[in-house]
């Protein structure tokens, strides 16, 4: 890993952004704050590209878009595939002499469809032949862009509108989500790092960005990032939201590096998960015996990475 | 002279703009009420929701449309209601959305949902002539708007028409233009309490015939297809994209105190729209882009900004 700077807080963090005022993005949109975070770390020399999905659709309507920095569509099936050849092409021109620049960052930025689920082959696929590409995943937890519909990391109880909540079923989602951070850090041997990220610890955010660009090959960031539609909560309580899912332990935040885990956050103790489910209407149909199984579930992921605090109700 | 082959005078408009998401379900309740109830007086009908402003956003207008004929709809593959009859606003502060009146007919009627008078409504728009009557009516105190994103983009919609603010604000549509009949909207609403009281309690101003205003510059469909890349690139914005101007979409606008605000820069860093920034006089707020989504006055530990709602404001 080559050194890289990092940001020391808040105020200390770049004034200039790379991800401008002008897109259509929902207000209070938890992938857009994404974005600029992403944007503002990475600086000038940096190529995006955006497999379909809000992140795409949002920003590019119509003819247009908001990075000052150059940006390219790919399918929601391809954003490794796409990233593979651009940071290839670069490193080949530059090899070469026909290209006189500095290597540029390639980042994908994939939503949960376009990298857990339907894009996840080329994902492996690039991670396995070791490009040097930062793929990250903005978690919105649904395909949101098509209307919010069930995705690999849609919760264990969320309604989406291929999850409704009825009398056969009636927690609406019944299956816990797939870990991708996991599935990737353990069987990918050229992958450098791994990392868990929040829009709402946006520092912690933005320096796992350059620590990601600042490997020798290929680095995978998974960024929790809150959204009002789909999960029906009112446009000012993103960072509430985002940070909730941090100190209830509903996500874990860590870095993932030769084999071992480190905590990002030092919790004293969690909320318990109710804390964060009750501001979102996505699960406002749940029972108590489906928020027990979902606090079940909560504990034993926060076990598996050494989250170890107790769980403590807020004095009523 | 040769007849207009494609005029359909007794053709009806009607175009219900709302706030993306928040409204989606009670805007699209409007024109699907009118339509059924026109349907009863055996009318043509269509009611479809503009594709170009899906999918929603969280406070993007969007709109929804009806047309309503006594003769087959000839212009029935045209998706957009280019001369409306009556306009409709969910949200007081679509008003200063320069783009609502555009195409007016003459003697059109303009329906708002807001607690304020016609008068105060009539300041803040930019007209093309026609308005012939301003409508208000109160709806939020008369129903309860139904948020949901049943029946958006195909999903199934199993809540029924008109439970919301959709019954008054159809009321009013009624009382002010007489499109339909008001006990044939009452078979078709889930609230007919609450459409009466709108059709009731709504206020009515008639217009003399007011100055047009500058008329409403904006690029044909044309344009748009000009500059749009097939293939191909588009210059990257500098400081700002102007394609995707989103002022609009704000119902409040964030007022800072400079005296409590102690400069920690934390709504700066939150700001999805990189609306804020910091400058020598402390933080300056880009309102031309700013969507009100009030982030950056729910996470200032100072309690230094406030949201002001927009109507305050005359610009
Ligand atoms: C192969 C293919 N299938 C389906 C679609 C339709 N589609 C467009 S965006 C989208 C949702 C993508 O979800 P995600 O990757 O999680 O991004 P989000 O919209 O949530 O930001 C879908 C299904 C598509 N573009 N391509
Ligand atoms: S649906 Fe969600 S991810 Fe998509 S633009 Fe809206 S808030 Fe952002
Ligand atoms: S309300 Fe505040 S956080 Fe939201 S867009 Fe406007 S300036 Fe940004
Ligand atoms: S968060 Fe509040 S105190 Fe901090 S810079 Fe913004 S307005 Fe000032
Ligand atoms: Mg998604």
């Amino acid at each position: 890993m080559s050194e890289f700077e990092r940001i020391p807080s808040i105020k200390k963090a770049p004034d200039e952004e790379y991800y401008v005022p002008g897109h259509r993005t929902c207000a209070g949109c938890g992938p857009a704050l994404c974005y600029r975070l992403v944007a503002k770390a990475a600086g000038p020399n940096t190529i995006f590209i955006g497999p379909t999905g809000c992140m795409y659709v949002a920003n590019t309507s119509y003819g247009c878009g908001p990075w000052r920095v150059p940006w390219i569509h790919a399918q929601i099936t391809n954003g490794g595939g796409v990233a593979s050849g651009i940071e290839t092409a670069y490193r080949m021109l530059i090899k070469k002499g026909k290209y006189n620049g500095e290597q540029p960052n390639v980042i994908v930025m994939a939503g949960d469809g376009g990298a857990v689920d339907i894009g996840l082959q080329s994902l492996s696929g690039m991670l396995y032949r070791g490009h040097k590409v930062l793929f990250i995943c903005y978690d919105n937890e649904s395909y949101a862009n098509t209307g919010i519909q069930v995705s690999p990391t849609t919760p264990y109880g969320a309604w989406t509108t291929f999850t409704p909540a009825g009398e056969v079923i009636p927690e609406g989602r019944k299956h816990f989500p797939k870990d991708n951070a996991k599935i990737v850090a353990h069987g990918h041997p050229y992958l450098k790092y791994v990392a868990t990220g929040s829009i709402g610890y946006p520092v912690d955010l933005m320096n796992k960005v350059r620590k990601g660009l600042a490997q020798e090959g290929p680095a995978y960031l998974h960024l929790h990032a809150p959204c009002p539609k789909g999960w029906q909560f009112p446009p000012d309580k993103t960072i509430e939201m985002a940070k909730l899912a941090v100190q209830t332990g509903m996500y874990q935040l860590y870095e993932f590096e030769n084999g071992k885990y480190t905590l990002s956050v030092q919790l004293k103790e969690r909320k318990p998960v109710i804390e964060y489910m009750k501001h979102q209407k996505r699960f406002a149909h749940l029972k108590p015996e489906h928020i027990e199984k979902m606090q079940a579930f909560v504990d034993a992921k926060c076990a598996e990475v050494g989250i170890t605090v107790p769980v403590v109700a807020a004095a009523q | 002279m040769s007849e207009n082959l494609f005029a359909e005078p007794n053709l009806k408009q009607i175009t219900v703009w709302a706030r993306g998401v928040l409204q989606n379900k009670d805007a699209r309740d409007v024109v699907v009420a009118l339509t059924e109830a026109a349907a009863q007086e055996d009318k043509y009908v269509q009611a479809w929701e503009n594709y170009v402003d899906l999918p929603d956003r969280v406070y993007v207008p969007v709109r929804a449309y009806a047309k309503i004929s006594p003769d087959p709809i000839d212009s029935r593959y045209v998706y957009e209601n280019d001369a409306p009859d009556v306009v409709v606003l969910m949200e007081e502060t679509l008003v200063k959305n320069d783009k609502i009146l555009k195409g007016l007919k003459e003697g059109g009627i303009l329906v708002v949902n807001t607690r304020r008078s016609p008068e105060e409504i009539l300041n803040f728009l930019v007209t093309n002539g026609n308005l012939g009557t301003v409508v208000t009516v109160d709806a939020n105190s008369m129903s309860t708007a139904v948020v949901t994103l049943d029946g958006a983009e195909g999903a199934t919609d199993a809540t029924g028409i008109g439970a919301g603010i959709s019954a008054p604000v159809a009321g009013a549509v009624v009382k002010a233009s007489g499109i339909v009949k008001l006990e044939n909207l009452e078979k078709v609403v889930k609230n007919p309490a609450a459409m009466r009281r709108g059709y009731n309690e709504c206020q009515v101003m008639k217009l003399d015939k007011i100055e047009p205003a500058e008329p409403v510059k904006e690029e044909t469909a044309w344009d748009l297809l000009k500059r749009m890349p097939f293939a191909g690139t588009v210059d990257s914005p500098v400081s700002e994209n102007p394609g995707m101007v989103t002022g609009n979409w704000r119902t409040r606008r964030p007022v800072i105190d400079k005296e409590q605000c102690t400069e920690c820069s934390t709504c700066w860093i939150f700001c999805p729209d990189a609306c804020i920034t910091r400058t020598d006089n402390g933080m300056e707020f880009n309102l031309k882009y700013c969507k009100g989504c009030a982030l950056c006055e729910a996470t200032c530990p100072s309690g230094a900004i406030t949201m002001v709602p927009e109507l305050d404001f005359k610009e």
